[in-house]
Formats: structure tokens, C-alpha cells, sequence
């Protein structure tokens, strides 16, 4: 295997004319681990990718590899394994020659060529096919030989553009596995593009959340979910209760007081940001367990709706200062009523602070 | 099922009273609606088959007797006039053909690489030569390539040659008009079928390491191949029936086929044995257009 590498952006721009797709975007991937940058459509997160590929030069900043400067390289030098969304498998060679591709064009011997792409065929566990052209195969077939052909050279780097997006759910989760697993048993260094959060957060080391061009957050997955940098993370990254209200302490207890009256109460220490005044507090909706309601420290609230996801049931609800609550349990064989009354409880520990 | 019944189950009540009752099953096996073609086929059967079909018997009746016979064809392939007619229409069609490829593939491929703007340009220059007539633009070589033409003149003054070079009147004249009428039907159809070709590949192949000419001969042009034979096949067919070009840049010395079966016809009233050479020219053609056919499959 190559040497295991690691990617390093400092301070990218990109204009489009007036138009700034990437600002100042400085991010760096460790050796031989995956991070997946994640953002909606025009986050600038594509761009950063076709920059990094080589396909597009960017208004100003440096990329490094391994400590290279390769920010005017030409793609064909900078030696990065690139998986399109569409694939872009080459129509007309069969699932061989696809893969054999990288390592004829280096005017490779016969004699090896055989061996490594029979090698990484197998990896992706589609030699049955060799012989067929890219036409004959499943989206989930063409998907592997055009893994298969962005590994078979060995590069330092493997760059993939929503990879799993044109796959089926099911499918999706199953080659989400695989490829996770493939990258760790390469030890290749991967930077993922995605716009799906579950993908990110269950393949990732590391997510790089994008919006409007900047870097949100970079962080571990769970940090990311559990401890938002803003509150556009918090909302991208599943869904969030978002409390707005000065933080406020009685006797020994500390809580944002929201417009409506309810305390939502807050650790002490207060995690996050700590001191008082106007304040975002962030809970994830199965961090809120639905109890009696009159339980001490409990917000009394009334279900309006819920929605049965399968491995768990999502309960909306309103309080009665009017702020809508959303509620995850795992209690899914439990009813809630339309109409019933219940208590809301949460550890305070759990309350994620940001200023406002 | 027929149209009217599925839409009559589609569209709401009010409109129902406008739907005509249901014409479905008119006949056993032929598809609905075949009586309101019936007429144009009569019109096409009696105005462009008929005729063809007539041509093909009477290339098989002797002019004087009026009886079968295979005479006609027998005397085009026999003939120290006739078959090198064909010939040379044939020969000229491939050379025109291939100098066409030749100078549209490059061509097209370079407006592929244009900015959109460049494009809409290029597209435009091309389609306006389909507004000069062909008549005029056959006239304008006879000035261009005549002796004291532009050409000539260069040549002449640049000292690359002491006497004018003979372009009118020959095989040369004739191939380079036909070529200025027909490039314009190889660009369109190659530039459409480069464009069908995903500009990811260009990108994927460059990051997998290799070069602009690694691309173009491993992928690129592999992929149009089968649009480039079409369109080649395509100038061939239009080749073979070329008229006024070769009757006015050839001056009378090169005809072609259809100037031969002018002849026949206008000057010495042979008209079995024009209709024998028409049916050698239509058969070229179909078999040609089969080829096509099949290379725009492949397509």
C-alpha cells in the first residue's frame, strides 16, 4: 500500500465572479482516516472536492498532500482516487478494462496489470463481471468498479462525491459498510462528500459541516450531534429542540426562562458556554423522557401528533407556555394520545448552551 | 385498449359528453386510427412508390421491342461508358466522404472545447451556408479556383507554383465543392454526438493520470467512432446523387451519375436504360442506408 497521507487546505477561496463558493476554508484529514464533508446543495462542498481533484484551481489558498504543495498540479499528477455520484464508468470497456484503465494509461507491463486489477476486482467483490461492459450492471455493480478503478492505482488520496446518493436505501447502508470497511482494511486516506448526515456520521472519523461556503464544524461525529458549534449544525445533523431565552438562576438551580414561562432547566456548570444573559439551548429529541406529569423538574406538556419510525416513536407536543416539543422514545409498543397530558424530563446535563 | 376509453375514464364528467364513442377494434389487427392515414399512404403509395416501382419494370423492358429482358443491365455493366461512370461517382463519394470526416472531426471536436457563446457562433456561421443556394455557391469556386482565381493568384504570387493549378473541370474541382456543400451535414450530426459524451469522463481519466491524447484515443474518440461512421455513410448516400456540383465545377468532363441519367434521358431519349442505371444508384443507396441504420444502433 502507498504510504499513508494526509491532506492538508489552508485558507481556500473560490470566486465564481462575484460569487464566493468557498471562504477561507482551512481543514486538515489525518493519515489513513475518513472524513466526510457534509452540507446541502451549495454549501460549496462539490467545489472544495473538484479543487482538491484537480479539476478546478482555486481563487487563492494551498492543498497539501503528505506535505506536498499540489495546488497547480494537473489532476493526472496529483495521484487521487476520484468516485463521481454518476460513476462515470467508461462506456464503451468492459468492467476489466474500466479498472485496468489507471494502470494502462502509466503504460504499466501486461504482466502486471493482470494481477492488480483481478486484486481490487476482488476487493469489491465484483470479478464475476469482468467481462461485462458497464451497461450490463446494477447501479450498486457499476458503483464497485468504480471503486475498484479509483484504488487499483494505489493513490494516496480517495476523494468521493456522494458516492451512495444514486443507490437505494437499503443498498446504501449495506455498501456504507463495505466501503467503511474498505478504507480501513487500505488505510487510505478519504474525504467523503455527502449531503446525507447519516452517511457522514456513520462512516466519518471526523465531519467537516459546510454551509453558505465556510466550515460550520469540525468535529468527531458525536460531538457534532451532541454538541453543535451553531445552531445551523444542530438543525442540519438531525433534529433539535431549540430553546431561546436568557439564562437564568434560582435558589441552585440555572435554566433558560422562554417567552412562554417554562424554565428549561440547565447544568450548573453549564456545558458549552457559560455566564448569563440571552442563550440557545439545544436538546436532541431522544435526550427528553416522557414521564408523569407533576414529576418534580418536569415540563407538563400536551401530545399533538406521533409518528411511528420503526425503532422508535416520535412524539410532538406543546407546552402550555406554547413551545413545541419534539420527543423520541424507544418505547414504541407505548401510546400516546392525541390530547394526553404528560410530564417532559431531561437530564440538565444534557442541555447543550450557545450564546445567542 | 384504445385512447379514447382511457382518457374517457380520466377526465372529469363534464368533459366526458365531448369524447367521441370509442373507435377501438375498428379492425381485427390493424392499429387504431389506420383509416385517417389511409389516404396520405395512397397519396405517398401513388406519388413516390408507384413511379419507383414503374422505373424498376421498365428497367427490365427493351426500348424498341417492349419485351422482357435483362438487356439494359447487361449493356451498364458491359458498357466502357457507363460502369466507369459509376465507378467514379463511387470514388468520389468516398474521397468527398472521407476528406469530409477528416475536416469535420477535428472541426467539431474543436467546438466541443468552445465556451457556450463560441458554440452558439460556430453553430451559427454553419447553418447560415444553408441560406446561400447551392447553385451560387458552386458558381463562387468557379471564381475562387479559376486560373485567375484567388487561389491560383496566391499560389502564383507566393511562388509555390509558376503555372495556375488546373482546379475546375476535373475530379478535384467536383470533390472540393461537394466537400464545401456536405461538410456542414458531417459537423452537425459529430458535434451533437460529441456532446452526448459525459464531460466527467474527460475529468475522471485526468485524475486516474492520464493525458489529453491518452483520453481522446482511448475513450474519447472510441465513443464517437460509431456517429463518425454514421455520418460518414450519411455523406456517402448524399455523394451518389449529386447534380448541379459536379455538372457545373466538372464542366461536363466529370459526370456522375445523375448527370449520365440527364443525359440519357434529355439528350438521347434512353429511358430503360437510365431507369436500369437508376436502379444500380438506388440499390448503392439502400445498402448504404442499411449500413447507416445499423451505426446509429450502435450509436
Amino acid at each position: 500500500m502507498a504510504d499513508l497521507s494526509s491532506i492538508r487546505i489552508e485558507n481556500l477561496n473560490m470566486f465564481y465572479g462575484v460569487y464566493q463558493a468557498l471562504v477561507d476554508i482551512s481543514l486538515s484529514v489525518r493519515s489513513g482516516t475518513l472524513t466526510a464533508v457534509l452540507g446541502p446543495s451549495g454549501s460549496g462542498k462539490s467545489t472544495m472536492l473538484s479543487i482538491l481533484a484537480g479539476i478546478h484551481m482555486p481563487s487563492s489558498g494551498r492543498i497539501l498532500v503528505d506535505d506536498r504543495d499540489v495546488t497547480f498540479l494537473p489532476s493526472a499528477e496529483r495521484n487521487v482516487g476520484l468516485v463521481f455520484q454518476s460513476y462515470a464508468l467508461f462506456p464503451h470497456l468492459s468492467v476489466y478494462e474500466n479498472v485496468a484503465f489507471p494502470l494502462r494509461v502509466r503504460h504499466l507491463p501486461e504482466a502486471d496489470i493482470r494481477p492488480r486489477v483481478m486484486e481490487a476486482l476482488d476487493r469489491v467483490r465484483i470479478s464475476d463481471f469482468a467481462r461485462r461492459k458497464p451497461a450490463q450492471l446494477s447501479g450498486g455493480q457499476q458503483q464497485r468498479v468504480a471503486i475498484a478503478r479509483a484504488i487499483v492505482f494505489q493513490p494516496n488520496v480517495l476523494l468521493l462525491d456522494e458516492p451512495l446518493a444514486a443507490l437505494d436505501r437499503k443498498l446504501r447502508e449495506e455498501v456504507r459498510l463495505e466501503l467503511r470497511h474498505l478504507q480501513r482494511e487500505l488505510g487510505i486516506t478519504t474525504l467523503l462528500v455527502t449531503h446525507d448526515q447519516d452517511e457522514a456520521m456513520s462512516m466519518a472519523d471526523e465531519v467537516v459541516i459546510m454551509s453558505e461556503g465556510r466550515i460550520q464544524q469540525i468535529a468527531e461525529p458525536r460531538q457534532a450531534y451532541h454538541e453543535p458549534a451553531n445552531e445551523f449544525v444542530a438543525g442540519f445533523l438531525g433534529v433539535a429542540n431549540v430553546f431561546r431565552g436568557p439564562l437564568r438562576a434560582a435558589a441552585d438551580r440555572v435554566f433558560i426562562e422562554l417567552p412562554g414561562g417554562e424554565r428549561i432547566a440547565a447544568h450548573p456548570a453549564g456545558k458549552g458556554i457559560g455566564g448569563t444573559g440571552a442563550m440557545v439551548g439545544i436538546l436532541r429529541p431522544e435526550q427528553i423522557a416522557i414521564v408523569e406529569p407533576g414529576t418534580n423538574g418536569s415540563v407538563v406538556a400536551t401530545v399533538r401528533e406521533t409518528v411511528f419510525l420503526g425503532e422508535g416513536v416520535r412524539v410532538h407536543l406543546q407546552s402550555e407556555g406554547g413551545f413545541d416539543f419534539v420527543v423520541q422514545t424507544a418505547q414504541t409498543k407505548r401510546d400516546f394520545p392525541a390530547g394526553s397530558r404528560v410530564g417532559l424530563a431531561w437530564n440538565p446535563e444534557d442541555l447543550w448552551l450557545l450564546a445567542s | 385498449m384504445s385512447n379514447q376509453t382511457q382518457t374517457g375514464k380520466v377526465v372529469p364528467g363534464r368533459y366526458l359528453a365531448r369524447t367521441k364513442p370509442a373507435t377501438r377494434r375498428f379492425s381485427g389487427r390493424l392499429p387504431s386510427g389506420f383509416v385517417w392515414v389511409l389516404p396520405l399512404l395512397l397519396l405517398v403509395g401513388l406519388v413516390f412508390n408507384l413511379p419507383l416501382l414503374m422505373t424498376a419494370a421498365s428497367s427490365l423492358v427493351d426500348q424498341k421491342t417492349g419485351a422482357f429482358t435483362l438487356g439494359n443491365f447487361e449493356q451498364v455493366a458491359a458498357s466502357k461508358v457507363y460502369l466507369p461512370v459509376v465507378w467514379r461517382t463511387i470514388r468520389i463519394a468516398l474521397v468527398v466522404s472521407f476528406a469530409c470526416a477528416l475536416i469535420g472531426y477535428p472541426l467539431a471536436y474543436w467546438m466541443t472545447r468552445l465556451s457556450r457563446r463560441g458554440q452558439t457562433v460556430a453553430l451559427a456561421i454553419i447553418v447560415t451556408s444553408f441560406w446561400v443556394s447551392i447553385l451560387v455557391r458552386t458558381y463562387a469556386w468557379i471564381v475562387i479556383l479559376g486560373n485567375s482565381g484567388i487561389v491560383n493568384r496566391f499560389l502564383m504570387a507566393s511562388g509555390l507554383t509558376e503555372t495556375p493549378v488546373e482546379f475546375l473541370y476535373n475530379e478535384l474541382g467536383v470533390a472540393i465543392g461537394m466537400i464545401n456543400v456536405l461538410l456542414p451535414f458531417m459537423l452537425l450530426p459529430l458535434f451533437a454526438a460529441m456532446l452526448q459524451v459525459d464531460p466527467r469522463l474527460r475529468q475522471i481519466a485526468f485524475t486516474m493520470g492520464a493525458s489529453s491524447f491518452q483520453f481522446f484515443w482511448r475513450v474519447f474518440f472510441p465513443l464517437t467512432l460509431p456517429a463518425l461512421g454514421a455520418t460518414f455513410i450519411l455523406i456517402s448516400i448524399l455523394s451518389l446523387g449529386f447534380y448541379i456540383t459536379p455538372a457545373i465545377l466538372g464542366g461536363g468532363k466529370v459526370p456522375l451519375i445523375a448527370n449520365m441519367l440527364d443525359i440519357l434521358i434529355n439528350q438521347f431519349p434512353r429511358w430503360n436504360l437510365a431507369a436500369a442505371i437508376s436502379l444500380v444508384l438506388l440499390v448503392l443507396t439502400v445498402g448504404l442506408f442499411v449500413v447507416y441504420q445499423h451505426l446509429r444502433r450502435v450509436e
